[in-house]
This record gives structure tokens, C-alpha cells and sequence, in this order.
């Protein structure tokens, strides 16, 4: 299947498309090798979403027991401290929780770009 | 051409690397408010069960460091006891998320036991070579307005690598430089437009 790459959205209407678009995404990926073409459905209207060729092959791979090393990290760290279990609704819980020990628009992107130059 | 750039996309049970930046935004909502919703949606999916989210060292290194650099600097904090305590607060918060793997980013830790030498020599020779291929460029400083690198970082090198030889399928972060190594692993942007996820 040989399809030209082709954009029917204008910018402003793409992003007001994109969530409809990500819910299709998957559903409606083809693929010729690893060249992948995305069909969707805005506004009664079918477009063809350019190529996508990043979407991920399956592959065959092992899995990650992290039993010992997630174990390890943590007595590395805090030695004489329990290890702390998994929690549900975790990201919920803790989402934010710097806030309560800074004050407003700390420039995060600055403080870590001085901590990847060490 | 630009508007024929591809698609990045990451589907259900992708396998994908963390950066550090992505658990910093994620704790502080007061700078970029857009970049915490990004990274708070995007740990909820792993949480969800939809990535299995990948954490090495380095990255747990990189978060530790941040922190202790935010409260020293912006904390008001009066001793590094202090520091240190609620450091491991959030790194202990960190670990409490489920569908997190936490890896000292050694292939070890999936099966065949590789000796540590070897890793070492595995890894770092690797993060070398990432160096060397991907000088980066010279830009200009936002506030300066006076030249300076762009390229990945020491570190960043190190999460390429990492990444790689865990077999994660993307690598999320909010940092731009990591589209230099897009044919390494591909870079997950959490606020590019491009981005599905």
C-alpha cells in the first residue's frame, strides 16, 4: 500500500483534533514493514496523518525482576529503613508535594541543568 | 518539511525509561504548571498498569541531587538533616508508585548475572561513544544572550545507554537534547506536540 504522506488538519484544528486522534491512533495504525500510516476520523472528515514510523515493534524481550535491585538501591541509600511498600493511588497522594516546601516559581529546569553539569 | 516529521507514539505496555526531570516536575506544580500536568498524567498511566516505568541510579541520583539542591537554595532549611529527611521522604514516595521498576540498569537484573567489571566496562564504554557521536551544537544562553553547548550531559549519555540495554522502548523526559539520541531510543518529550502517549 503506497500512500502519500498528507496533512488535512490545519495547526489550530490538529491540536483541537488530537485528543479524537490518540484514541484512534492505535486502532487505526497500519504498517508496511516499519513505515506506519494513521488513519482518522475528525469532524466527518477522513484524514490520513502523515507517517509514523516510531510506533514500537513488538519485541521479544526479558522481563525486569527488580526484587534485588530495587531492594539494593533503597539499603544503599537508607540502610536502617524499612522498605517502602507500594502504595495504591500513590501518584495522587504525592503529586505535588513539593509545593508545601517551596516557595512559588522556583526555576526547576535551571536547578537541573546545574545538577546534569555537576 | 517539518510537518512531515513523524509521529512519536507510546502504546500499552511499553517499556520506558524515566528521567529525573520527570519526578521533579511531577512533585512541584508552581513553575510550569503545564509541564507537572504532564508528568503527573504520565506517572498515573504507569501507575495504571499502562507503561512499565523504568528507573536506574542515575535517575534516582539525578532526582536526589535536585532535591538537595531546591531545599538548600529555595527551602529556607536549616540543616541538612533536615535536608536528608525529606529527601528520603520523596524518594520513599517515589518507590510507593506502583508499576515502577527500579534497576541498577544492568541486563543482571532481567537474567543471565553479568559480572560487575564487565557492566562497568559495558556501560561506560557505551556512554563514551554516545559522547563522541553526538557532539550537540552551539547555541546561544537565554540570558546572556552568549554562546553555549548544546548537547547531552555526562548523565544523559548514561540514561541512553541505560535505556538501551534494558530494552525500554522510549525514554520520558522533558529535556530537548535527548532528540540528538533519537536513533539510540527514542526520546518520549512529554510536552511535545508530537508526542502520543
Amino acid at each position: 500500500m503506497a500512500l502519500a504522506p498528507l496533512t488535512l488538519f490545519k495547526r489550530k484544528e490538529e491540536l483541537e483534533a488530537r485528543s479524537t486522534i490518540a484514541q484512534f491512533l492505535p486502532k487505526y495504525a497500519t504498517t508496511t514493514s516499519s513505515t506506519f500510516h494513521v488513519f482518522s476520523w475528525y469532524e466527518g472528515r477522513f484524514a490520513e496523518i502523515r507517517f509514523v514510523r516510531t510506533i514500537s515493534k513488538p519485541i521479544e524481550r526479558l522481563e525486569i525482576d527488580d526484587s534485588e535491585s530495587r531492594r539494593m538501591i533503597w539499603q544503599t541509600l537508607f540502610p536502617t529503613e524499612p522498605m517502602p511498600k507500594v502504595e495504591e493511588n500513590a501518584v495522587e497522594k504525592y503529586s505535588g508535594l513539593l509545593d508545601k516546601f517551596l516557595p512559588e516559581n522556583v526555576p526547576l529546569d535551571k536547578v537541573m541543568q546545574r545538577v546534569k553539569r555537576g | 518539511m517539518d510537518d512531515l516529521l513523524p509521529y512519536i507514539i507510546a502504546r500499552k505496555g511499553d517499556r520506558i525509561y524515566i528521567d529525573a526531570n520527570v519526578l521533579v516536575y511531577y512533585f512541584y506544580s508552581k513553575y510550569r504548571p503545564y509541564f507537572y500536568q504532564k508528568a503527573n498524567d504520565f506517572l498515573l498511566k504507569v501507575q495504571g498498569g499502562k507503561f512499565e516505568g523504568v528507573i536506574s541510579c542515575i535517575t534516582i541520583m539525578e532526582f536526589i541531587k535536585s532535591l538537595r539542591e531546591l531545599f538548600v537554595e529555595y527551602g529556607k532549611i536549616g540543616s541538612m538533616q533536615e535536608v536528608e529527611n525529606l529527601v528520603q521522604q520523596f524518594v520513599r514516595d517515589v518507590f510507593s508508585i506502583a508499576h515502577l521498576k527500579f534497576v541498577g540498569g544492568c541486563p543482571a537484573d532481567m537474567g543471565p548475572t553479568f559480572r560487575t567489571e564487565e557492566l562497568y566496562k559495558a556501560v561506560s564504554s557505551k556512554a563514551l561513544q554516545i559522547m563522541q557521536k553526538y557532539p550537540g551544537k552551539i547555541g546561544t544562553s537565554a540570558e546572556a544572550g552568549e554562546p553555549e553547548h548544546e548537547g547531552i550531559h555526562t548523565a544523559d549519555a548514561f540514561h541512553v545507554v541505560l535505556a538501551k540495554r534494558l530494552q525500554c522502548n522510549k525514554l520520558a523526559t522533558f529535556a530537548w537534547e535527548f532528540k540528538q539520541t533519537a536513533s539510540e531510543i527514542t526520546p518520549l518529550i512529554l510536552i511535545d506536540h508530537d508526542t502520543f502517549w
